[in-house]
């Protein structure tokens, strides 16, 4: 019976949710002209494949830099403990879009790099590193204090501690929220487009500018990531559930 | 074993939990540390195991003094077996045994399983050996913690309450796996509340109060202390 309930009751809560999202995608402006965006469907395609790639590979360096910083936050050394969270506290502090400028138009131009694909996800790696090195954080909280004690009593070095003994049981933990760290990723890229990278969100403004259809391209932009990031979301949670359940 | 402990101090938050402990024994095979609770008697126990240093007073075993320098080399020859069995949860049993075998000891893993499945089969653990510890009753994944202590060949084995944590049908389980050190020959010292536990193992007894040790003397005599904390802590 309470099943039954509970069943009508999220149909209507995700009707609502849907017909909601429909009545405004369909009266959001008079004279919709969604065609002028969507007649673009290949350049559309390709920048949706460019988010996605940059938002893997700033995924993927952000784990690696995110594990270098963790180490540091968790050292014996205080001056590496000391200067790693001060970092983060300025990271965790800065806009993205601040990030990117700083990246692009200082670091850039000091360091004579001229590739603004490259700066561009170097910016968004180095605003993630210090996110990433917190979901480690709390990831390798599932380490007790005990298993500690037996890696001291055998002596395990520093990579058998991590090798065989934390990272295996962090990486369940930390599958959901690379999912969600993923998923932020892709939503911070489209500030890319103020560097002129050709992801989603430049792709359309300069589809949307050239047709006078800004606030089309605002609304197919909105799909766009919804198309994305709703399936990434319902995965983390899923899998989240499923490693709670095993344990 | 040998042991010589000279005013072995500890305290945790300004709180003194042993008091200068002075202890010289020669040529004793098993070692039962008794007392109330929250008497030191795990924290002595740590002290000898060189887990935790002392604030002050040293510790020497079998002549070898534990300080920075000798203690990697010392803590390679003994086994600890915890109250709790502090397994590692995401490894098999045979694994948890063959890792430490392998990077402790650096035998090559075909030596480790040998020496794995020899110790699983002494502690009738053989089936259990591709379990996780979750999956397995606190019973065997205390066995396997003491399969796993006594796999290295230690020289001498610690043992803080192993059965503290387990209901009376799986501390028979327990008692019989200790029962298999001793008749084995094994040196241990552990750590109990236990007067049968204490009885039927050790050779000779530290009775603790108060982060000092009040008695300690052969087992038998536990029948005539000499101390009045004794008697009744006997007599409970
Ligand atoms: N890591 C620690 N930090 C702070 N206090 C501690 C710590 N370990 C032990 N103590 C305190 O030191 C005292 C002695 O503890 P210990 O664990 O050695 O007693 P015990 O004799 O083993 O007791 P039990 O029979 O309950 O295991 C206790 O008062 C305890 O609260
Ligand atoms: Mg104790």
């Amino acid at each position: 019976m309470i099943n039954i309930l509970d069943r009508i009751q999220k149909t209507a809560a995700y009707l609502i949710l849907i017909s909601l999202f429909v009545v405004i995608l369909l009266t959001a402006t008079d004279n919709l002209r969604y065609d002028l965006i969507l007649s673009e469907g290949r350049l559309l395609f390709d920048a949706m494949i460019t988010t996605l790639w940059i938002s893997l590979v700033t995924l993927i360096l952000s784990m690696v830099f995110g594990f270098i910083f963790f180490l540091a936050m968790r050292s014996q050394i205080v001056f590496l403990k000391t200067l790693s969270n001060g970092m983060k506290e300025i990271v965790m502090g800065t806009p993205l879009l601040v990030m990117i400028f700083l990246v692009v138009y200082v670091f850039g131009i000091k360091a004579g790099i001229h590739s603004k694909l490259s700066l561009g996800i170097l910016a968004m790696t180095a605003y993630m590193a210090p996110y990433i090195a917190n979901a480690y954080e709390t990831a390798s909280a599932v380490i007790d204090e005990d298993q500690y004690t037996v890696m001291d009593l055998y002596h395990f070095n520093l990579f058998q501690r991590y090798r065989y003994i934390i990272l295996p049981q962090m990486i369940r933990p930390l599958i959901p929220s690379m999912l969600n760290n993923l998923s932020s990723i892709i939503k911070g890229s489209a500030l890319l487009k103020i560097v002129s990278i050709s992801e989603v969100s430049y792709v359309i403004t300069v589809i949307s500018n050239r047709s006078y259809a800004s606030i089309e391209g605002y609304l197919v932009m909105w799909v766009m990531y919804l198309i994305i990031t709703i399936p990434l979301s319902l995965l983390s949670a899923y899998l989240g559930r499923r490693f709670s359940h095993a344990n | 074993m040998r042991i010589e402990v000279k005013g072995l101090t500890k305290s945790y938050d300004g709180k003194s939990v042993l008091n200068a402990l002075d202890l010289v024994l020669g040529d004793v095979k098993v070692i039962g540390i008794i007392g109330g609770s929250g008497c030191g008697k795990s924290t002595l126990l740590r002290q000898l195991t060189g887990i935790e240093t002392p604030e002050s007073g040293s510790v020497k075993i079998n002549g070898i003094e534990l300080n920075s320098e000798n203690l990697k080399a010392y803590q390679k020859r003994i086994g600890v077996v915890f109250q709790k069995h502090n397994l590692f949860p995401h490894l098999t049993v045979e694994e948890n045994i063959t890792l430490i075998l392998r990077k402790t000891i650096g035998m090559s893993r075909s030596e480790a399983e040998v020496r794995c499945s020899q110790v699983l089969t002494e502690f009738q653990l053989s089936d259990q050996r591709n379990k996780i510890p979750s999956k397995i009753s606190g019973g065997q994944a205390q066995r396997a913690s003491i399969a796993r202590a006594v796999a290295t060949e230690p020289d001498l084995i610690f043992l803080d309450e192993p059965t503290a944590a387990l209901d009376p049908i799986l501390t028979k389980e327990v008692l019989n796996s200790i029962q298999l050190l001793k008749s084995d020959g094994a040196e241990f010292i552990f750590v109990t509340h236990e007067m049968d536990f204490l009885r039927k193992f050790a050779d000779y007894f530290i009775f603790m109060d108060e982060g000092s040790i009040i008695e300690h003397g052969v087992i038998e005599k536990l029948e005539t202390p000499d101390t009045k904390r004794l008697k009744i802590f006997v007599r409970r």
